[in-house]
């Protein structure tokens, strides 16, 4: 083994890596995979690749061993962060959660978002029928249908925010279009 | 760096193959006879010898009792195992239970781990190679099919540690042989692997851009091979002299034997002709009339005997491609390994499945070992930059109350990865959890198989449901599972690597070593695993393991836990007293700073150091 790897070369030196492994609990994904929050799903490829292959830990196998740990724990962040934003789903609830100051997609995090959109879709059968039939009606143009709709909603969510604020979008808009049409 | 060469080994279950890179080309070596493939097959004579590769394979005939081949079926398998059971029913040598549900085989009364008996191969190999290169050889790449779980990985490393090298990475043997097609072409395709060895069926599709060898996906079946194949000739074979002469040729081990050298030599046969002569003058006696059989094989009867099997691997493609996301029109190439793929209907059944003709100018005996010798070289040597991305085969669960498991790492994610989980305890005070984790696809935690467990205590008891234990799951690049315990609160950690219940210890293993040397000129009768062994663990074991796993406490000290097992962990450091102006300089545009250390998840241990280091410039 002579010296430095290419990869590593390439990139870091070895008190760079560590370093890099040690804050990198509070680099968010994008930044850890050098992406543009707004990257498609080749940019994205072409990112992880990249990323993939500084942090190679075959790269790394003559290092030592506190190099190969850094090297391995910034590895195995890379990939997360790749398997979460290759999926849309995965990729909008990581989006909401980093601007809740989430900076990983845990299992907790994930459950939270999961329930927060449960919640906007409705958490009964028939909450989550009159939304739909709302939002039939909306997409329509029939304002006033739509809000009947979601007051039927609401009386089996009477809790359910994400409704009582739709509501409130839906009767300022029937009102504004009120005024235009005097 | 030495002259020293890192080979590239393909342990195989029938034959193995040893190549190194000698002037930038791979070349696949061979022993003293000439031979490029050695039977993975180790015979004990009765004058305490140790025979291992071609010159043992009679021994499957002549002595089955003291001859163990097709050793990787049964390495890092428990005793319980349905491939330990089946091996029993088939095999002649003696198959024991071991400690902690592992299995021994037992020669001469001698026992031996699997790990033992594939080591015993390895050193064959390596003593090939350094045969063939003219000098010493240390550093190894061995492969292993791509489904293999975690226990029959590290066990596989084990026997190289056991074998005298120094086993620098696990590697797939599809990858392997993905990287010999690709490797220094420049290319950009998406293949499939297919590949069909003597124990095991494996599919790899794969995605090559340049230097990086992307694995999208990988499926296999560890119960399904070229033995299957020659098992069904045998059973025809043997239901015919049934038939015509009464005789039972499965209860006498020696004509067995060599119905089953005739039928694999048939199948063989069929690669290259329509049909194939099997004639034994002296098959089996009865009443001192010796029975010949004579029969003539023709390849659509084959077929015909062997469509189901060919049918199953097919299903494992289907789900293959589907992970991938991929149809067949997606791909660009369709690469065999493995013997048993030499066989015209198999290669004409993956033409039609894939449509598209598989490559031709490959030897699927020798590809895996070339890329591991490709592999290996590149480890060494920082010229030759290929990037191999693998991914877990199975899905890494945890042991949860009612006898079920929970997901943790789904099957098919990149590795290097971890995750980590909170769990909680089920009792007031509880001081313990048992930590049980599994590798499988089935929400029984009875239908995975189980890879270790282990027990954590220290963390500062409280009621139930208050108390909360960071669970960190680890799979490394070669496939190598970490798990670590951890309590937020005081920081108590527990780590292993994921000791397999079935596998050998740190210290087994270092006594195997010391003792290992002597092992080629062996005495017989040496070697007897010694009383300073743990007594088994049989009994109370069967219950922990098979009962309800669950995160409870009180679990008894069922733990083997290894030495090498900080993979993981906190990385810490004096940050002081590295320059710390340096270590920023990598850092990416400070665009979000509201998030630094906002995050209620950072690490406990991070301290304001680290703050400043991502603050300034």
């Amino acid at each position: 083994m002579t010296g430095e790897s290419a990869a590593e070369s390439r990139t870091m030196n070895p008190v760079e890596i560590k370093a890099l492994a040690r804050v990198i609990d509070r680099l968010d994904y994008y930044r850890l995979l050098k992406l543009d929050p707004g990257a498609n799903t080749s940019q994205l490829r072409v990112a992880y690749h990249d990323a993939r292959k500084r942090f190679h830990p075959d790269c790394f196998l003559g290092q030592p061993e506190e190099i190969r740990v850094a090297v391995d724990r910034i590895a195995r962040r890379i990939t997360e962060g790749y398997l979460v934003l290759r999926d849309r789903q995965r990729r909008a609830a990581y989006d909401s959660a980093l601007t809740g100051g989430h900076l990983r997609l845990t299992q907790e995090v994930e459950d939270e978002v999961k329930t927060e959109v449960q919640q906007q879709r409705g958490t009964t059968a028939n909450g989550r029928r009159y939304l739909t039939l709302c939002e039939e009606e909306e997409r329509r143009g029939a304002l006033p249908k739509a809000i009947a709709h979601l007051r039927t909603a609401i009386t089996f969510e009477p809790k359910n925010l994400a409704f009582r604020q739709k509501l409130d979008r839906l009767e300022q808009q029937l009102k504004a279009a009120k005024t235009a049409s005097k | 760096m030495s002259k020293d060469v890192t080979i590239g080994i393909d342990l195989g279950t029938s034959n193995s193959c040893v190549c190194a890179i000698i002037d930038g080309k791979p070349k696949v070596l061979a022993n003293r006879a000439g031979e490029q493939v050695i039977a993975s097959v180790v015979a004990f004579r009765e004058d305490g010898r140790i025979e291992v590769g071609n010159g043992a394979k009679a021994g499957i005939i002549l002595d089955p009792k003291h001859t163990v081949s097709s050793a990787k079926r049964l390495i890092g398998r428990y005793f319980f195992s349905e491939e330990v059971r089946k091996a029993r029913a088939v095999c002649r040598y003696e198959i024991v239970p071991g400690e902690n549900h592992g299995v021994r085989i037992k020669v001469r009364d001698e026992e031996f781990s699997l790990p033992e008996i594939s080591a015993f191969v390895l050193k064959e190999i390596k003593e090939t190679a350094e045969f063939a290169l003219g000098h010493p050889v240390s550093g190894a790449v061995i492969t292993v099919p791509a489904f293999f779980n975690d226990n029959q990985r590290q066990a596989t490393k084990d026997a190289g540690r056991i074998a005298g090298l120094d086993v620098l990475r696990i590697l797939n043997e599809p990858t392997a042989a993905a990287l010999a097609y690709g490797f220094g072409r420049d290319l950009r395709q998406k293949v499939v692997i297919y590949d069909l060895g003597g124990g095991t069926f494996d599919v790899s599709i794969l995605e090559i851009g340049e230097d990086v060898f992307e694995v999208l996906a990988t499926c296999g079946d560890t119960y399904l091979g070229g033995d299957d194949f020659d098992d069904r000739v045998i059973d025809l074979l043997a239901d015919r002299v049934q038939a015509e002469h009464s005789v039972n040729v499965r209860s006498d081990p020696y004509a067995f034997a060599k119905l089953r050298m005739a039928a694999e030599a048939a199948k063989v046969g069929l690669s290259t002709s329509e049909s194939a002569q099997i004639s034994i003058p002296d098959l089996i006696e009865r009443d001192g009339v010796k029975i010949p059989l004579e029969y003539t094989l023709g390849a659509k009867e084959f077929d015909k005997l062997t469509r189901d099997l060919i049918l199953r691997t097919f299903k494992v493609c289907d789900e293959a491609m589907q992970q991938a996301g991929l149809t067949v029109r997606d791909l660009n190439g369709v690469i065999l390994v493995g013997g048993p793929t030499r066989l015209p209907s198999i290669r004409k059944a993956v033409q039609d499945y894939f449509q598209r003709e598989p490559e031709t100018d490959i030897n699927p005996d020798e590809i895996v070992a070339i890329g591991a010798a490709i592999h290996a070289a590149s480890l060494v040597n920082s010229e030759t930059g290929s990037y191999l991305l693998d991914v877990t085969p199975l899905t890494l669960r945890l042991g949860i109350a009612g006898g079920l498991s929970e997901p943790i790492i789904e099957r098919n994610s990149p590795v290097p990865i971890d995750h980590t989980r909170v769990f909680t305890t089920v009792s007031d005070n509880q001081d313990a959890i048992a930590v049980r984790i599994y590798q499988g696809e089935s929400r029984q935690a009875d239908g995975n198989t189980l890879l270790g467990e282990f027990e954590f205590t220290g963390f500062e008891p409280g009621p139930r449901g208050q108390v909360k234990i960071e669970v960190a799951f680890s799979i490394s690049t070669e496939g190598i599972v970490t798990v670590q315990a951890r309590d937020p609160k005081t920081g108590a950690e527990a780590s292993t690597a994921v000791s397999m219940s079935s596998g050998l210890s740190e210290e087994q293993i270092q006594e195997i070593m010391s003792r290992g040397r002597t092992a080629d000129v062996a005495e017989g009768g040496a070697r007897t695993l010694s009383a300073s062994e743990p007594a088994p663990l049989l009994d109370e074991s069967e219950d922990v393991l098979l009962d309800e796993p669950s995160i409870e406490g009180g679990m008894g000290d069922l733990l083997e836990k290894r030495d090498e097992t900080q993979l993981f962990g906190r990385v810490e450091g004096d940050l002081a007293g590295d320059n710390a102006s340096n270590e920023t300089s990598f850092q990416i545009e400070r665009s979000q700073p509201a998030f630094l250390g906002g995050d209620p998840s950072a690490e406990p241990d991070a301290d304001d150091e680290d703050d400043k280091l991502l603050g300034e410039e």
